[in-house]
């Protein structure tokens, strides 16, 4: 037998599992059995518990990422409540490490140093508003399927034009954790993928998981009110702002129900390079312009067209410059 | 002989049939053993995945009805060998296998239009789940994201990467100041209470340079 199919037959029990979960339409015996829809839960429901167990779910686990045709392995951890709540660390390439909680995250490199996202301790205030319904998706069950050793629901969540990702999601239907996710394109290509190969957890969802408390409705003229003096003209329908914070560096978080974008609005330093033009990794797309004195960075799960127009249509307040 | 050395043995013609190596009476036992045996099918597809990745071949799965593909480049090639005779033109015939079973794999193997995104076909659908059209995530439209883009000025600079900072070290492939908007929009999104999905992937993969990629052949810069 040849060297190299020692190789792959050693590289094949490692993979086999991944492998299996993500490609159906193998020979017989890797389908996993059909099941029956569970109708008694709406699509709307299922992300509801996925929502839920995705920040109260005690869990530990190893996902593959496929970008770009970039192939990645990650262990990711999350223990509630703990000083690191989310641990995510590379397996391949790169040794990368991304752990903390909410505005204490911090990323950690080969070589110790880390980064933490910084401007957060200087806002000057907060604002946080309701999440908008997707109104510009179609939700729809479409059936059931095994990822990761585990009976996953499969949801549909289909855009209704061009400025968002499709995505398929395999919801774990005993923890209500997110086994594998598919972000589609406009063209209807697979953007990127995330799939869990290993999952550990005793987390069960709750029936009725139950609903965080949703923070005021605010529109951007009660953020102008508090000193944010900037608004995005043309931005696409559907997506309003959910969190403006504002100090020495603005950050607006645009959401469409489903997916984000984050605008800043910061100032121009010169410790650091100005980013101008689009970065696309995977779903993700960046565009950075120079503005009004100001480095604006739009990002956000969307497609290149999305972020483009609202870094396009960013203005102050005060009219004082063209876009 | 016992189940183990069994099994051993039948992977090791597995593997030769890969290379092209297993003489056909044996080829056509096996694909006998392949069609009744779910285990050696999985084997099977396993290691051509496993094969395709190595090669930096996405989207290379099998088809379930490759066994029957196989078999029957074998059942014609017999009826050809048999026409043409014995004697020297075995070693002839016994190519004439070899290149009619990759013919058959390439067949089965269905062609990726794109090398780096599979695009999203039947295969990607769940069992249970209806057959769908491949774009059926997607609302029907004639836009394509390019036409959807605003037509704005040029910008002025082209992409820009950090030049200058402890973080750019030749093998340290991440820019610190996307990184940290990164962290930034990944952490405001996990906060708000939304529903979101795993939070901080994109920043703890590893960034690979774009001449490591399979697509850079082809390319010039990234997109």
């Amino acid at each position: 037998m040849c060297v190299r199919w020692v190789i792959v037959l050693g590289l094949s029990v490692t993979l086999a599992p991944s492998m299996a979960a993500g490609q159906v339409s193998s020979p017989a015996g890797l389908n996993p059995p059909a099941l029956e829809l569970d109708a008694a839960i709406s699509p709307a429901a299922w992300l509801g518990r996925m929502n839920h167990a995705l920040t109260a779910a005690d869990f530990e686990g190893t996902l593959v990422y496929l970008r770009d045709g970039q192939l990645d392995a990650l262990r990711i951890e999350q223990h509630p409540g703990s000083v690191d709540g989310v641990r995510l660390t590379s397996l391949s390439g790169e040794n990368v490490e991304v752990a903390g909680e909410l505005e204490n995250v911090r990323l950690t490199v080969s070589d110790g140093v880390s980064l933490w996202p910084s401007a957060s301790s200087a806002r000057s205030s907060i604002l946080r508003a309701r999440q908008p319904p997707p109104a510009h998706y179609e939700l729809v069950s479409v059936g059931s399927d095994r990822v990761a050793g585990r009976q996953a629901q499969v949801i549909d969540i289909r855009p209704r034009d061009g400025f968002r990702y499709g995505y398929r999601l395999w919801i774990d239907t005993g923890s209500s954790l997110l086994l594998k996710s598919l972000t589609i394109g406009s063209d209807g290509r697979a953007v990127e993928q995330v799939m869990f190969t290993e999952l550990s957890t005793d987390f069960k969802s709750p029936a009725t998981a139950e609903a965080p408390p949703e923070p005021a409705e605010v529109s951007m003229a009660s953020a102008h009110s508090t000193g944010v003096n900037w608004q995005v003209l043309d931005a696409p329908e559907g997506f309003l702002p959910t969190l403006i914070a504002d100090g020495n560096r603005t950050h607006l978080l645009y959401s469409d129900g489903v997916a984000r974008v984050s605008v800043y609005i910061d100032p121009l330093s010169s410790q650091q390079a100005t980013m101008s033009g689009l970065i696309s990794r995977g779903a993700l797309n960046s565009f950075g312009r120079v503005a009004h004195g100001k480095q604006i960075i739009v990002l956000g799960e969307v497609p290149a067209a999305t972020v483009e127009r609202f870094a396009q249509g960013l203005v102050p307040l005060d009219g004082s410059g063209s876009r | 002989m016992n189940d183990d050395s069994t099994s051993i043995e039948i992977k090791q013609q597995l593997s030769a049939l890969m290379d092209g190596e297993l003489d056909p009476q044996r080829t056509r036992f096996l694909l006998r053993r392949i069609a009744s045996d779910e285990q050696l099918a999985a084997n099977w597809s396993h290691w051509h995945t496993a094969r395709a990745c190595l090669r930096g071949e996405s989207g290379g799965q099998l088809r379930p009805d490759f066994a029957r593909s196989i078999s029957l480049a074998l059942a014609n090639d017999t009826v050809s060998r048999r026409a043409v005779g014995a004697g020297a033109w075995r070693w002839v015939g016994g190519l004439a296998v070899a290149a009619s079973v990759a013919v058959a794999v390439l067949l089965a193997v269905p062609l990726n239009p794109a090398p780096n995104f599979p695009a999203l076909a039947s295969s990607e659908l769940p069992s249970s789940v209806p057959a769908a059209e491949p774009a059926a995530l997607v609302a029907a439209s004639s836009l394509t994201e390019r036409d959807l883009r605003p037509s704005l000025d040029r910008v002025t600079q082209t992409v820009a990467r950090t030049a200058e900072g402890r973080l750019t070290s030749p093998a340290l492939r991440i820019d610190p100041q996307l990184a940290s908007y990164l962290l930034r929009h990944n952490a405001a999104v996990r906060g708000s209470g939304d529903v979101s999905f795993l939070p901080f992937v994109q920043v703890a993969a590893p960034v690979r340079p774009w001449s490591m990629l399979p697509a850079a052949a082809n390319e010039s810069s990234p997109r």
